[in-house]
């Protein structure tokens, strides 16, 4: 209640500053350079495929993609000489294959190493923090540094963009380049970064930002998803420049009050909600999830449940690792075209995996209509410190507490899933993974 | 792509500003020289920490691998055109 309260505010704030002024857009954007400190976005170019490159000399040069499991048809990654053809994130390994035969290249496919990224990510946020404590690792590969924080030891940034791109190339390896932007605040540092040559150091302040921003597409402009890009798109609307031309009420009438309030800052350059809100540090996390998505349909419900359990049981490992609980189970379903989800709200904060795998079954009997399953997903939300919660009096709770509490130490000594429920006897296990997002970024450092 | 190969080996090398460089290793009673140490990563296996190198060596990459908890070394992958 009092996020949202504090939500409005800053909404109402914001908004009291553009409109009752009745400020012209370039007095905006003249007005914004005022008040803001320089902030500069670091981003390793293609992080996945070029920390591979770095690793095997034979891939340096070629196209490359990066899968995320041998025989998986998903290009999570992509080199910067696959980019060069038409290759992304998304991609399939079939069109990718097509697409390097007809430039007469051939591609290589490369099953990602989770552990060495994550591993490679905290020596670049070591290396970063060593500039400044400040620091704001944003994800797996991107981080926000304020440059008032050494601005007396680098008066300029790009000098010190440069030496952060030389320190990286050191730390990480001479094939690894980033680009880094400058600018008055995240979203524009990060706009110029992502708009910029691979391996620049690049600068945009409020008299370029209005040229920035009517010349970059959504799909580069943090904060924008697919669907709300779509939805502009239909308005004609392809870069948040454009933005301007609309009156504030109609924004609101198609976009509702707070999507109306963040594309008006974007549009103007300024900070979205997103931005701002990623660079303060939560208290703990709001929820914990996982999903997977399968290689091929599946139709056993065995296999189903089999594999729910797997997700649950690794939600529930970080759960307790946090010392937090939570009361919102979740469970979602994708293939064959359908998709089905629900959700249940529970009186009291859960923290064993049988306690939640029992709530997600009987979510599951709900489904109506079975269906062939490619893509699971289950999360725990509502999430409070444990120690905050009602503590629970029945001896069976405390039975289970005693056995999460020695599978958890076995996991801590000899590895996740060292010991598990009989559910998973002969099933492959899905091992914990990190995301490009780095969503789970408060359990990996803090845990 | 990499091919498991998952067998014990013996390395040599040298410690340089208080870091181990490897300089060699011993595979199936044949020496490699390693020409190039590409990429280091820690990662964590319970409670052991692992440490890979990635080394090149007669033009081919290889993992490396150095349990630092048991102090053993194996050579757990080999590049494959």
């Amino acid at each position: 209640m009092s996020e949202r309260c504090s939500q409005n505010e800053q909404l109402s704030q914001s908004r009291q500053s553009i409109q009752d002024g009745h400020l012209s857009q370039s007095e905006q954007f003249s007005q914004e350079s005022a008040d803001t400190g320089k902030m500069l976005h670091v981003d390793i170019n293609s992080y996945f495929a070029t920390l591979l490159q770095q690793e095997t000399p034979a891939l340096r040069g070629k196209p490359m993609v990066v899968v995320k499991d041998v025989g998986r048809s998903c290009v999570i990654a992509a080199s910067k000489e696959a980019k060069k053809l038409g290759i992304q994130t998304g991609s399939l390994v079939g069109d990718a294959k097509l697409r390097c035969l007809q430039a007469g290249k051939q591609l290589q496919i490369a099953p990602a190493q989770f552990d060495v990224y994550w591993s490679a990510t905290r020596d670049l946020y070591a290396l970063l923090r060593s500039f400044s404590p400040d620091t704001e690792l944003f994800s797996l590969d991107e981080a926000f540094i304020p440059h008032a924080s050494i601005q007396r030891l680098y008066p300029d940034p790009e000098v010190l963009g440069r030496e952060l791109q030389v320190r990286i190339k050191q730390t990480l390896g001479e094939w690894v380049t980033c680009n880094v932007g400058i600018g008055p605040n995240r979203f524009l540092a990060k706009m110029q970064s992502e708009t910029a040559p691979k391996g620049s150091v690049t600068r945009v302040n409020w008299q370029t930002a209005p040229a920035l921003l009517a010349q970059t597409p959504f799909d580069s402009v943090c904060g924008i998803g697919h669907r709300l890009e779509k939805r502009l798109a239909r308005l004609g609307v392809r870069v948040p420049y454009q933005i301007n031309f609309f009156e504030p009420e109609l924004l609101e009438s198609m976009f509702g009050p707070f999507w109306s309030r963040e594309l008006q800052k974007m549009a103007v350059g300024q900070e979205p909600h997103f931005l701002t809100r990623s660079a303060t540090p939560l208290p703990h996390m709001k929820s914990v999830g996982r999903s997977i998505t399968g290689y091929e349909l599946c139709w056993s419900a065995e296999l189903v449940r089999a594999t729910l359990y797997n997700l649950v049981s690794e939600v529930m490992y970080k759960v307790r690792r946090m010392q937090l609980g939570g009361r919102r189970v979740a469970v979602s379903l994708r293939g064959d075209g359908q998709r089905w989800g629900a959700h249940r709200t529970l009186q009291t904060e859960i923290r064993h995996t049988a306690a939640m795998f029992s709530v997600v079954q009987s979510l599951l009997e709900q489904r109506q209509q079975p269906f062939p399953v490619i893509k699971i997903a289950v999360s725990l939300s509502l999430l409070k410190p444990w120690q905050a919660t009602q503590q629970p009096l029945l001896p069976q709770w405390h039975r289970q507490e005693r056995i999460a509490q020695a599978i958890d130490s076995m996991a801590d000594k000899h590895g996740l899933f060292t010991i598990t429920s009989g559910r998973l006897l002969r099933k492959k296990i899905i091992m914990p993974e990190v995301t490009g997002f780095l969503g789970d970024k408060t359990f990996q450092f803090g845990a | 792509m990499y091919e498991t190969i998952d067998e014990s080996i013996s390395v040599a090398g040298v410690y340089r500003q208080g870091k181990f460089i490897p300089k060699k290793f011993l595979w199936q009673q044949r020496a490699f020289v390693i020409t190039q140490v590409t990429f280091v990563a820690d990662i964590r296996d319970g409670s052991d920490t692992v440490r890979q190198y990635t080394v090149v060596a007669s033009e081919a990459s290889y993992r490396l691998l150095f349990n630092r908890t048991h102090e053993t070394w194996r050579l757990k992958e080999v590049w494959c055109e």
